[in-house]
C-alpha cells in the first residue's frame, strides 16, 4: 500500500473515532447538566475540545450549553469541531477513494453534507440539541457498520484499525483527565461520586461497571475500571492491547525493521502500564501519571507514522 | 386540469439540426423513447431532476471550489433527457474515428522519427517546428508498441444539415469518461426499465477495456505488471474522474510525490518500501511530468521519469509529445494525413479551417469576421476564442491586432451551428446545443470505442459553448442496438 494512502487512512480513522467518542461524551454531559446531576463543566470541556481564541474572547466561568455545543459541534472556526473532524475525515477519504469501499466513501460524504446543513445550528440554538447529537452518533454507528461490513481485510482495514485503537486509548485518557479536574483531583470526596460516574456513561461502560462492581460505586473503582478492565472495550488496558494486536496483520505490509520496532515499543508501554500501576491515593499524582501515559502513546503514534508513512 | 406534458411547446430552431425533432415530428430513433417518456408529466420530471442532483451530491460526484479558504462542493450540471444516436450512424462514426485515430498515431510516430510527411511536403516543416507542444525530447525514440494515442476523446459536432464534423482530437489527457459512466448510472436510477426497453448499448465495459490495454502495454517480462494512475491530486477539477477510474480498474492512484526514479526505473513508495511501476496512465500534462526536463517548477511530476521512459523501463500513457497533434493548425492536415498514411478518403470531415499564416486567409477572415470563429491554435477549454456573430467591435479589433502580430497562433473556422437536443430546463423541455465526445482506446490489439460518449450541452439559450468551465453541462448518451 502506498505510504501516503496508509497515512490518509490512518488519520481518517482517528478523526472518526475521535468524533464518535467526543460526541457521546458531549451527549451524556448535556443530559447530565439538564438533569442537574452535575455542575456546569462546559468550560473544562471547551478547554480540551474547543478553540483557545473562543475561550479568550468569551472569558467566563460558566458557558451555556447551546453556545458550547455550537462551538464544539458545528463551528467552522474551531479547528477541532466535529464539523471539521468530519471534513478532515472526508478529505482524507477523498484522497484514498480507490482504497476504501464506495459505500464507506458515500457514507462519509453524506455525513459531511448532513453535518454542514445549516439547520443544525438553529436546532442547537433554539430547539432540542439532542436531535443533532443523536444524528451525529447515528452517523458514527453507520460509519462503523459500513466499515465493518464492506471493507476487505487487507492492509487498508488494518491501518484503519491501528488509527482507531490509538485514538480510542487517547480519548479514554482525555475524558478521565477532564473528569478528574472537575472533582478537583479529590478522590475522597464522596459527594462527587455521582458526578464522576458520568465518565462511565460517556465511555459507554455504565452497565458493565454495574455488573463488575455490583453496586459498589466509588471514584477509585471507576478509575480502576476505566484504566484496567480487561473486558471493557474503552478501558485503557483493553485499547492498548488492541493497538498491539492490530499491528500484527501489518507485519506483511512493513519494511523489515518497522514492525519489530513498533511492536517492541507498544509492548514496552503495555508492560509498564500493567506492571507499574498508578498510585490511586492522590488525584494529582494520578493526573500526572495520565499525562505521562498520554505522552508515551503520542510518541508511539509519531514513531508509527514515521516508520510506515514517512 | 390536464397536466402539461413533455412535448408541449417544444420549439426547435428551423435553422438548426435537432437530434429529436424534424418536420414537426419526432425522429424515428427517438420514437420509442418518446412513447415511453410521454407519460411523465412535467412535475414528475422536475422531481427527477432534483433527484439527479441529490444522487450526484451524495455519491460525491462533485468538484470543490475554494472560496476564502472554504471548500464548496459543486456538481457538473446534468440534464436528465438522454441524447440518442441510431445504430447506423454510430457504425459510421466508429469507422471514422478509428480511421482518424490510426492516421494520427502514425503521424506522431512519423513526426518524431522519419518525418516522411514533412519530406513529402504534405505538412510544412515550419508548422511543426513552431508548435510549442512538439517535443524535441521525443525525437528518434520508439515508444512501446508504436502507440502514442492510447486514449482519445474526440469532439464531434453536427451542422445544420446533420453532417458530423470533427472539432478536436484531444490526444493528450482527455477527460469526461467518468461522467459518461456516472450519467448512465444516474439515468438507470431516474428512469427504471427505460434502457432495456430502448435497446441501448452498454458503456460499462470501458474500465475493463482500459485496464486490459494498460496491462498489455507493459513491455516487461512479468505476468503482473504494476499499473498506476498518476493524478495531479485532489485539487484538480478532474480528480473525481481519476479516483473513479483507478477504483473501477483496481489500480493504484498515485501522485507525483508517491513516485521516485532510481537507476532509470520508476518506483512507488509503499509501506513495504519501494515497488517498481511498469505502466503509468498519467493525467498530468507533459510540461509538468518531469521537472528535470520540462517545467522546473512543477511539483506534480516525477524527477527523472522522462529518462526512465526513454530507457524503456516504464510505459507512459498517453505518450509524451502528443500535443503537436492537438495544435489547431496541425488539425487542418488530418484529412491529408489519412490520405497520405492510409491511402483512404476520410470518413469524418474536418471543420473547414483557415490558417492565419496565409495572407489570403487573413483577408478573407477580416472581411467575414461576423460569420467566423477564431481560435488560438493551442488554446483549450473554450478559452481564448472569439465567436464572430456575438463579439463586440472592440473584441474584434483586439483579435485583429493579435492575429496580425502572431498569425501562427490563430486559426479561423466558419461558425458551425451545432445541433440541438431537448433539455429539461426551468421546468420545461427546451432545445440546447450539444456536441459529442466518444472515447477511443488504442491498445496493442487494436482500437476499441465504447458505444456512447459524453454529450456536452451549452445550457445557456443560444450559446454554442459547451465547455464545463464555461457553463456547459452534460447528458447521458444512448447508442441504440440495431
Amino acid at each position: 500500500m502506498l505510504s501516503r494512502v496508509a497515512d490518509a487512512i490512518f488519520w481518517l480513522s482517528r478523526y472518526m473515532e475521535r468524533t464518535k467518542i467526543e460526541v457521546t461524551f458531549l451527549h451524556t454531559n448535556y443530559v447530565a447538566i439538564q438533569d442537574n446531576a452535575i455542575d456546569n463543566n462546559w468550560k473544562l470541556i471547551i478547554e480540551k475540545y474547543g478553540d483557545k481564541r473562543f475561550l479568550e474572547k468569551n472569558s467566563k466561568d460558566h458557558y451555556k450549553a447551546s453556545e458550547t455545543l455550537l462551538h464544539l459541534l458545528t463551528d467552522k472556526n474551531n479547528p477541532a469541531s466535529i464539523l471539521n473532524n468530519v471534513m478532515y475525515a472526508r478529505e482524507n477519504a477523498r484522497s484514498v477513494q480507490d482504497n476504501i469501499t464506495k459505500e464507506l466513501w458515500q457514507m462519509l460524504n453524506n455525513f459531511h453534507h448532513t453535518i454542514r446543513n445549516e439547520k443544525n445550528d438553529s436546532i442547537l440554538r433554539n430547539e432540542d440539541p439532542v436531535e443533532v447529537l443523536d444524528m451525529i452518533q447515528q452517523q458514527c454507528y453507520l460509519y462503523s457498520g459500513t466499515l465493518d461490513y464492506t471493507m476487505d481485510r487487507g492492509p487498508g482495514y488494518f491501518f484503519l484499525n491501528v488509527g482507531k485503537r490509538i485514538e480510542r486509548t487517547l480519548q479514554s485518557i482525555q475524558i478521565l483527565k477532564i473528569k478528574l479536574k472537575e472533582i478537583h483531583f479529590n478522590l475522597d470526596d464522596d459527594s462527587k461520586t455521582l458526578s464522576f460516574r458520568y465518565v462511565l456513561y460517556a465511555l459507554s461502560g455504565n452497565e458493565l461497571y454495574g455488573k463488575t462492581y455490583r453496586g459498589a460505586l466509588t471514584i477509585r473503582n471507576i478509575i480502576n475500571f476505566v484504566l484496567f478492565s480487561p473486558v471493557f472495550t474503552n478501558s485503557v488496558q483493553y485499547s492498548l492491547g488492541r493497538i498491539r494486536s492490530s499491528l500484527n496483520p501489518l507485519k506483511e505490509e512493513s519494511k523489515p525493521d518497522a514492525f519489530s520496532q513498533v511492536d517492541f515499543e507498544i509492548g514496552r508501554i503495555i508492560s509498564s502500564f500493567v506492571y507499574s500501576k498508578p498510585d490511586l491515593q492522590d488525584g494529582k499524582q494520578l493526573a500526572e501519571y495520565l499525562d505521562q501515559l498520554e505522552k508515551e502513546i503520542l510518541m508511539f503514534s509519531a514513531r508509527f507514522s514515521k516508520l510506515y508513512f514517512g | 386540469m390536464k397536466k402539461s406534458t413533455l412535448m408541449d411547446g417544444y420549439q426547435s430552431n428551423p435553422d438548426v439540426w435537432d437530434e429529436m425533432y424534424a418536420d414537426q415530428a419526432v425522429r424515428e430513433h427517438y420514437s420509442s423513447f418518446f412513447a415511453n417518456f410521454s407519460h411523465y408529466d412535467l412535475d414528475t420530471l422536475t422531481l427527477k431532476n432534483d433527484l439527479a442532483k441529490k444522487i450526484f451530491m451524495r455519491q460525491g460526484i462533485t468538484f470543490t471550489v475554494y472560496d476564502n479558504g472554504e471548500g464548496i462542493e459543486k456538481i457538473f450540471p446534468f440534464d436528465v433527457i438522454p441524447r440518442i444516436i441510431e445504430a447506423n450512424e454510430w457504425t459510421m462514426l466508429e469507422q471514422g474515428l478509428k480511421q482518424r485515430l490510426k492516421a494520427l498515431n502514425i503521424f506522431l510516430k512519423d513526426i518524431y522519427n522519419e518525418q516522411f510527411i514533412l519530406h513529402d511536403k504534405i505538412i510544412p516543416k515550419e508548422l511543426i517546428y513552431t508548435c510549442p507542444f512538439f517535443l524535441e525530447e521525443m525525437r528518434n525514440f520508439r515508444v512501446p508498441f508504436d502507440i502514442y494515442t492510447h486514449i482519445a476523446g474526440i469532439d464531434l459536432i453536427r451542422d445544420n444539415d446533420g453532417q458530423y464534423y470533427v472539432l478536436e482530437d484531444n490526444l493528450r489527457t482527455p477527460s469526461g469518461v467518468s461522467y459518461m459512466l456516472e450519467n448512465r448510472n444516474v439515468t438507470n436510477r431516474l428512469f427504471p426499465d427505460q434502457l432495456p426497453k430502448n435497446n441501448v448499448r452498454l458503456v460499462r465495459d470501458y474500465p475493463d477495456l482500459l485496464l486490459k490495454n494498460l496491462l498489455e502495454l507493459s513491455n516487461f517480462q512479468t505476468s503482473r505488471p504494476k499499473v498506476v494512475l498518476l493524478t495531479p491530486g485532489i485539487f484538480n477539477s478532474a480528480y473525481f474522474e481519476h479516483s473513479t477510474l483507478a477504483k473501477m480498474m483496481g489500480i493504484e492512484l498515485v501522485e507525483g510525490r508517491d513516485l521516485v526514479v532510481n537507476d532509470l526505473k520508476v518506483y512507488m513508495k509503499t509501506t513495504k518500501g519501494l515497488q517498481q511501476v511498469h505502466v503509468i496512465y498519467r493525467r498530468v500534462d507533459d510540461e509538468f511530468l518531469d521537472p528535470l526536463v520540462f517545467r522546473p517548477d512543477s511539483t506534480l511530476g516525477v524527477p527523472g521519469i522522462y529518462w526512465a521512459y526513454k530507457a524503456g523501463n516504464v510505459n507512459i500513457v498517453n505518450a509524451m509529445g502528443n500535443g503537436v497533434s492537438d495544435d489547431k493548425a496541425v488539425y487542418t492536415y488530418v484529412p491529408d494525413m489519412i490520405r497520405f498514411y492510409l491511402n483512404e478518403e476520410p470518413i469524418l470531415k474536418n471543420v473547414p479551417t483557415y490558417q492565419m499564416d496565409d495572407e489570403d486567409n487573413r483577408k478573407y477572415l477580416f472581411n467575414n469576421m461576423d460569420r467566423m470563429v477564431i481560435k488560438r491554435t493551442n488554446g483549450s477549454g473554450g478559452y481564448g476564442m472569439l465567436i464572430g456573430n456575438s463579439a463586440s467591435e472592440k473584441e474584434m479589433t483586439e483579435f485583429k491586432i493579435a492575429i496580425k502580430k502572431d498569425p501562427r497562433d490563430f486559426i479561423a473556422q466558419p461558425i458551425i451551428n451545432l445541433s440541438s437536443a431537448p433539455c429539461f430546463i426551468n421546468g420545461k423541455l427546451q432545445p440546447r446545443r450539444v456536441d459529442l465526445r466518444p472515447f477511443a482506446l488504442y491498445g496493442p490489439n487494436g482500437i476499441d470505442i465504447v458505444p456512447g460518449g459524453l454529450t456536452r450541452v451549452a445550457l445557456k439559450e443560444g450559446s454554442l459553448v459547451v465547455n464545463s468551465s464555461q457553463g456547459g453541462g452534460s447528458k447521458d448518451t444512448w447508442v441504440l442496438n440495431e
